[in-house]
């Protein structure tokens, strides 16, 4: 084996370290480590190959300005975030004894926690396995957890319960090894949610259910994704009979997987990148799919394309079956304790039959609560601290996992927009439009500042010699109808004076909105300098 | 790994940079933009800003370019270093 060039990019160096062993491989050496403690990881292992098994190691607290602790984030796979009270119980027990009680619900419908010691990783996993759960594929270059909707197969007005076949991809996928080296993570979502709840425009595919007359099949996006350089995801047109869907899935991610072009920047490798810089179009990505499956597909059918405004399912709203009803509870950006998180699980189990799901928008839902025990499940719930009527603010909030764990975020984001929506509610009681407010600690955008109403970007700030901690605002993005990315209005504050600016400007929207009209469409139709005046009260 | 710019920026000066830098460590010279390498915090927000793709990361700057590495790091170590450019 030859060693690294002298001058090795970082798109190099991680090419490299996954061609040299597989990093699925390692599941044995890492349950070695566990014996020899921290140091014993070499260097390859821990900032590369660790990442296939969703470890990340944590920041110190201080973000990009930080180093690593021994310390470990674990994701853990919860494809088409589907949960048994058995599960929940698992993973708060887990966070109590190895995570310090740190647990996060993602906007992949997966749980993240914190604070695990290398010694502790094996006990963790064998737990997790006795419930049918894994972190393997949750991170790294592979197919990341196929998402779907949280209501498939209770919610009366969806296309189809599409949960098995997101269900069905996902496990064809991760874990194979003809995909395991793909040239960066790769998200997929299926999903027959008529208000596409998993947003398929911005995962690399969105394979959303549709009906041609009575006949059901599936549209195809690809190519959706954010980061500094967002992009939404391009409709095939194609009418994907449901048999042909896992082989539409594994061929776009096999033509990923040998697009040897995007291996050369770490920034660019993103399957967005083959129709931004390498000359790829929705056609001629159609006609390679068909060609690689040797089979042509129809046109695609009529679309409804969803509005945009409800996508999250919270509340208690009745099921398709009779007398059963779906509970969807409000966690705000995800945050959630272990004492909640029985407290929930219990009620699933005592007033339904112990299903609940994650959902995109890092909440939880308990499924088939029979009617006759949903006043008892409101009154019970109540004293957990997670509502099942947020105000407007709390359910439009989200968060990403911000400077106190990652390693690449500039601001903390989690506390500060737990506090936010708590402040907003009470600066602007009684707001009938649920402005979406995602808040994302660096430019990568996991907190999808992009795709929000109002959007807040993690910055810092120099005044008077310290550095302090603050955003840049977007206003106006959106996804279905509203598909737009959100737009930087040259608004830049310290974060204890967003809370001031976000009042100002939600005033003017209440003041000078017309009956009806929605927050995007108003913000839509101001010149940036607009809202940059609203935000600063000048 | 720091961003450098390079010698597009020549002349040009767009700023777009400026305006998405999470943490302003863009300054201005004379003649272009420079990156401060010790505040750079490798985010890449600004790479895709640059109208005339001057901004490149360290590692993979290209051979003739190289140079910048350098001329990125020692401005601020002049007699007469930038100063921090202003957002557009």
């Amino acid at each position: 084996m030859t060693g690294p060039p002298a001058r090795e990019t970082a798109a190099q160096r991680v090419e490299r370290i996954k061609r040299e062993r597989a990093p699925w491989s390692i599941m044995d050496d890492i349950r070695r480590y566990a014996r020899e403690g921290f140091h014993s990881i070499p260097e390859a292992d821990l900032t590369v190959r660790f990442r296939a098994w969703g470890l990340y190691t944590q920041g110190d607290g201080n973000g990009t300005r930080g180093d690593a602790v021994p310390f470990f984030m674990m994701r853990v796979r919860t494809p088409n975030g589907d949960l048994t009270s058995q599960m929940v119980h698992t993973i708060a027990d887990l966070a109590d004894r190895y995570a310090r009680s740190t647990i996060d619900i993602t906007n992949r419908q997966n749980f993240q926690l914190h604070w695990l010691r290398i010694e502790d990783i094996p006990t963790v996993w064998d737990a997790l396995a006795e419930v049918g759960w894994t972190s393997q594929g949750a991170c790294g270059d592979n197919t990341r957890t196929v998402t779907g909707c949280p209501l498939a197969g209770v919610d009366a007005d969806e296309v189809t319960d599409a949960s098995a076949l997101a269900i069905a991809v996902d496990r064809t996928l991760n874990g194979n090894p003809e995909f395991a080296n793909l040239p960066r993570k790769f998200k997929i979502t299926v999903t027959g949610c008529r208000h596409w709840c998993t947003y398929p425009e911005i995962n690399d595919i969105g394979i959303t259910a549709v009906k041609r007359g009575s006949e059901l099949g599936y549209h195809v996006q690809v190519g959706g994704g954010l980061s500094t350089r967002p992009h939404m995801a391009l409709r095939l047109n194609a009418f994907v009979p449901p048999e042909h869907v896992a082989h539409v899935a594994k061929t776009i991610a096999a033509i990923f997987r040998d697009s040897d072009e995007l291996r050369v920047n770490r920034t660019k490798a993103r399957m967005k990148f083959l129709f931004v810089n390498h000359g790829w179009t929705a056609e001629s990505f159609l006609q390679e799919i068909q060609r690689r499956l040797g089979h042509r597909f129809d046109a695609a059918a009529h679309d409804d394309i969803p509005d945009g405004r409800i996508r999250d399912h919270v509340g208690v709203q009745p099921q398709k079956q009779p007398g059963l009803s779906y509970a969807g509870f409000s966690v705000v950006s995800g945050r959630i304790t272990p004492p909640q998180l029985r407290g929930i699980a219990d009620l699933a189990s005592r007033y339904g039959n112990g299903k609940l799901r994650t959902t995109a928008m890092q909440n939880l839902v308990a499924l088939n609560i029979r009617d006759e025990d949903i006043a008892t499940l409101i009154h019970e719930s109540s004293a957990l601290g997670v509502p099942l009527t947020g105000s407007a603010f709390q359910r439009g909030t989200l968060s990403c996992t911000g400077s106190e764990f990652c390693k690449l975020a500039i601001t903390e984001t989690k506390r500060f927009s737990i506090r936010l929506a708590a402040e907003m509610e009470q600066r602007v009681p009684g707001l009938n439009e649920r402005i979406r407010v995602y808040v994302t600690g660096c430019p990568n955008a996991c907190g999808q500042h992009w795709i929000a109403d109002i959007g807040l970007q993690g910055v810092r700030l120099t005044e008077n010699g310290e550095q302090v901690e603050g955003f840049d605002v977007f206003v106006g993005g959106g996804v279905g109808a509203r598909a737009s990315f959100a737009r930087r209005v040259g608004f830049r504050t310290r974060a204890d004076e967003i809370p001031a600016a976000l009042e100002r400007l939600c005033r003017a929207f209440t003041a000078g909105s017309s009956t009806g009209e929605s927050f995007h469409a108003w913000v839509g139709r101001l010149a940036d300098t607009d809202v940059k005046t609203l935000l600063a009260g000048t | 790994m720091p961003y450098v710019i390079t010698d597009a920026c020549i002349s040009v000066k767009d700023r777009s940079c400026v305006d998405v830098c999470p943490v302003d460590c863009i300054y201005e010279g004379p003649q272009q933009l420079f990156i401060n390498p010790d505040e750079c915090i490798d985010c890449a927000a600004c790479e895709p800003e640059c109208p005339v793709t001057a901004i490149v990361a360290e590692a993979d700057v290209p051979a003739p370019l190289t140079h910048f590495i350098a001329l990125n790091r020692d401005v601020f170590a002049s007699s007469t270093p930038p100063a921090k450019a202003l957002r557009k």
